[in-house]
């Protein structure tokens, strides 16, 4: 049946009917607040990992800009760019799942089999599903994580490690420490894992 | 000064009336935001909301530009123009053939249609604020009218036309 009504009404109902998502404007405001008041960068999510608090705390380091780290700024900083730029910018997943296993079989471009890091507090989070991406132009799988009692979405970024990339990160299988950083109010932890690098990315707001 | 979620989504629907696409809207619209933050840390800005608008604009298009993608205006019968703004308020369409009919549009129709429905500026101040003549406007009004029309004609002939 027809529904007929003045042009300018319909145009307004049908363009106001469109809105962000309740993610889109959480990384939004995020972002005015990271850059409002950079301080608010330093809270720190003492559930992330399950690696002592204490050690984790140690490894927090500030980025800013262009200084990263030392003989590695230029490739970290790539990381950090192509990361944030993945988190921000909100992409279809390409598979909706709560199972791991699913996320598993899914992903078999990738030379390896998605995982959850013992790294992460997995009793925190909820699988949402995952899609390709990529990391300094290497393949990687990007999961989305929601937090269960905040509903925040963060993402997780699996990818396979070479120096020649990702250049040196800690290595949690031979029992370093993963390193925190922050940057446009988010908070990356990065670490690799045997022959993978693992990114998990939240707000560092929350 | 932040924008709140009522402001952010109305940024949102006016880059998504540029783009026609939700997730190039989003990516505009964080980039604009970005751009004026950075912006506001070195200056007053007295129309923040103006101030995106037109950051959104100026990189929407320019990235058309590098893609060669920019339409250009189709100059319609200057005749048909005056009394044009008054006889589009009595104009009415079926919503769900207006959704179709939009999606035919080009993002300069689009963006008039924005400004001239949602923010319900009149054609003279679409004019000033996209710095064109108020012509070009009535002409891109005068677009969707004629396709409403056309489409509303195939429609009762039991035809598709969009």
């Amino acid at each position: 049946m027809s529904d007929k009504k003045p042009l300018k009404q319909s145009l307004k109902n049908m363009l106001e009917a469109e809105s962000l998502s309740g993610q889109q404007l959480r990384n939004l405001n995020d972002l005015q607040l990271g850059q409002a008041d950079k301080v608010s960068w330093f809270k720190q999510r003492r559930r992330l990992l399950t690696g002592g608090s204490a050690a984790i705390a140690a490894s927090v380091l500030f980025v800013s800009g262009r200084n990263l780290f030392s003989g590695n700024g230029a490739i970290q900083e790539g990381i950090i760019r192509d990361v944030l730029t993945n988190h921000i910018h909100i992409r279809k997943l390409d598979i909706e799942t709560s199972s791991i296993n699913e996320v598993a079989n899914y992903f078999d471009r990738l030379a390896f089999a998605p995982y959850l890091s013992s790294q992460l507090d997995k009793t925190a989070f909820e699988l949402m599903g995952g899609r390709y991406c990529t990391l300094q132009g290497e393949l990687a799988s990007q999961l989305w994580l929601r937090d269960k009692d905040s509903g925040e979405m963060a993402t997780y970024y699996l990818a396979k490690y070479d120096r020649q990339h990702f250049g040196e990160l800690p290595n949690v299988s031979s029992g370093e420490i993963p390193k925190v950083l922050y940057e446009r109010g988010y908070q990356m932890t990065i670490w690799r894992e045997s022959n993978v690098v693992n990114v998990f990315t939240q707000s560092a707001s929350g | 000064m932040n924008f709140d979620s009522s402001e952010l989504n109305h940024l949102y629907r006016y880059c998504l009336a540029l783009c026609g696409d939700s997730d190039n809207a989003y990516d505009l619209l964080q980039d604009a935001i970005e751009k004026y933050l950075k912006q506001a840390g070195k200056m007053l800005i007295e129309q923040p909301q103006g101030y995106v608008k037109r950051t959104a604009r100026n990189q929407f298009y320019d990235q058309e530009r590098r893609k060669k993608v920019v339409q250009f205006d189709v100059h319609e019968d200057q005749s048909e123009l005056p009394g044009l703004e008054k006889e589009l308020e009595h104009v009415v369409v079926d919503e769900l053939l207006l959704k179709q009919i939009w999606k035919t549009l080009s993002s300069k129709e689009r963006e008039v249609l924005f400004l001239w429905a949602v923010e319900g500026l009149t054609t003279a101040e679409i004019a000033t604020q996209l710095d064109v003549p108020q012509a070009t406007v009535l002409s891109r009004l005068h677009r969707l009218r004629a396709r409403t029309i056309t489409n509303e004609l195939f429609a009762s002939s039991g035809g598709e036309h969009v």
